[in-house]
């Protein structure tokens, strides 16, 4: 059995409704895979929906709010992350779900594109395209080998570039040059 | 919390101001961290956003005024539900303001259903607050671009991702 996860609102900005089309293709292929979905939002019933009439809904398990222990859980349990979204700014699922150890299929958008490279530790997608979509859950269910190799580069840029205590360092910094009315050199110096 | 929210100790005070259920105004203090409960407003106000903003900027002056306040930071949240007050207090106490960008606000204007009506109107109030703030914080690089196309000098504009406190999740499983 593979579980394909996703973790995001149910909105627009997410295009969970290719990810549903994507998913019903690429289980015509893999009869094992399964997608939970995680997150609530203004589409939800439309997916629900969906998902009924794309026959799949008994593969799929919706989960629209849960908290963060099973959150873990649900990273822990699950092969990879899907992560569709037309625009984003800075996807808190996809640095979460790389350090789990997840493999990332991630749109090829500003602001994933910074996360997720492609064959390193994930997969990127056209976000427009179902196939696309559907062709990488298929690589990722039935390669467990590449998988497994995504797996394990899938933390390091989340250690190396996002712990707290770096950033926490630069935020103080930040505030004090914005109160004291100096030239901001967060960019130059400091973050990279 | 405090970690997150006052990084660093960067501050002797850290007010927070937090919209509930509640009908009344409470103030609790965890650490350094003060925060400010305040009533949600009715949903006939939160309809129009401008409305909306300008009590809650009345809410930040007032705090602003009380406290002492010498910085006012929208970090979280929507920039029209969180940033907008922020630079109209900022502005109306004469302190400076640190607006955060966290989204592609053009492209959610017009997807989401609830901006859906507003759209000229939300880019407009979009790029005002861009044009208020002392300072920006983008926390995506694609972002800077994004805010230097409403005429933002990049010497204004900080890259800054947000911080994940690994300490709050337990170790992998599956490492």
């Amino acid at each position: 059995m593979t579980i394909a996860l996703s973790v995001a609102k149910m909105s627009p900005q997410k295009n969970l409704k290719r990810l549903l089309r994507a998913f019903a293709k690429a289980s015509l292929h893999i009869p094992q895979l399964y997608l939970w979905m995680v997150g609530s939002g203004e589409q939800e019933k439309e997916l629900h929906l969906l998902s009924i009439q794309l026959g799949v809904e008994k593969r799929i398990q919706f989960f629209s709010s849960i908290p963060q222990n099973e959150l873990r859980c649900a990273y822990n349990l699950s092969d990879f992350l899907v992560f569709p979204s037309i625009f984003e700014g800075f996807p808190r699922a996809v640095v979460e779900a790389l350090y789990y150890g997840l493999p990332v299929i991630g749109a090829n958008i500003p602001g994933v594109l910074e996360l997720v490279q492609n064959g390193f530790n994930g997969l990127l997608v056209d976000p427009k395209q179902i196939d696309d979509i559907a062709f990488s859950m298929v690589r990722l269910a039935i390669d467990k080998q590449l998988r497994m190799q995504l797996s394990r580069n899938a933390p390091c840029i989340v250690r190396k570039r996002f712990m707290g205590d770096a950033i926490w360092g630069l935020e103080a910094k930040l505030y004090q040059s914005v109160i004291e009315g100096h030239k901001i050199d967060v960019n130059k110096d400091s973050y990279k | 919390m405090e970690r997150i929210l006052n990084p660093k100790n960067a501050f002797r005070c850290v007010h927070i101001v937090s919209f509930n259920e509640a009908h009344h105004f409470s103030i609790r203090r965890y650490g350094t961290l003060l925060l400010h409960t305040v009533p949600r407003m009715s949903k006939k106000i939160l309809r129009f956003p401008l409305l909306s903003s300008l009590r809650v900027a009345q809410v930040f002056k007032k705090l602003v005024k009380q406290y002492g306040v010498s910085l006012l930071i929208d970090s979280y949240g929507n920039i029209l539900d969180n940033g907008l007050p922020t630079v109209l207090a900022a502005r109306w106490c004469g302190i400076p303001s640190l607006v955060t960008v966290q989204n592609d606000y053009h492209q959610l204007f017009s997807t989401k259903r609830i901006y859906l009506g507003y759209t000229k109107l939300n880019n407009i109030l979009e790029h005002f607050i861009y044009r208020n703030a002392t300072h920006i914080r983008s926390v995506s690089p694609a972002l800077v671009s994004y805010i230097k196309e409403h005429g933002i000098k990049e010497s204004n504009i900080s890259y800054l991702p947000r911080a994940f406190d690994l300490s709050t999740f337990t170790q992998p499983d599956s490492f």
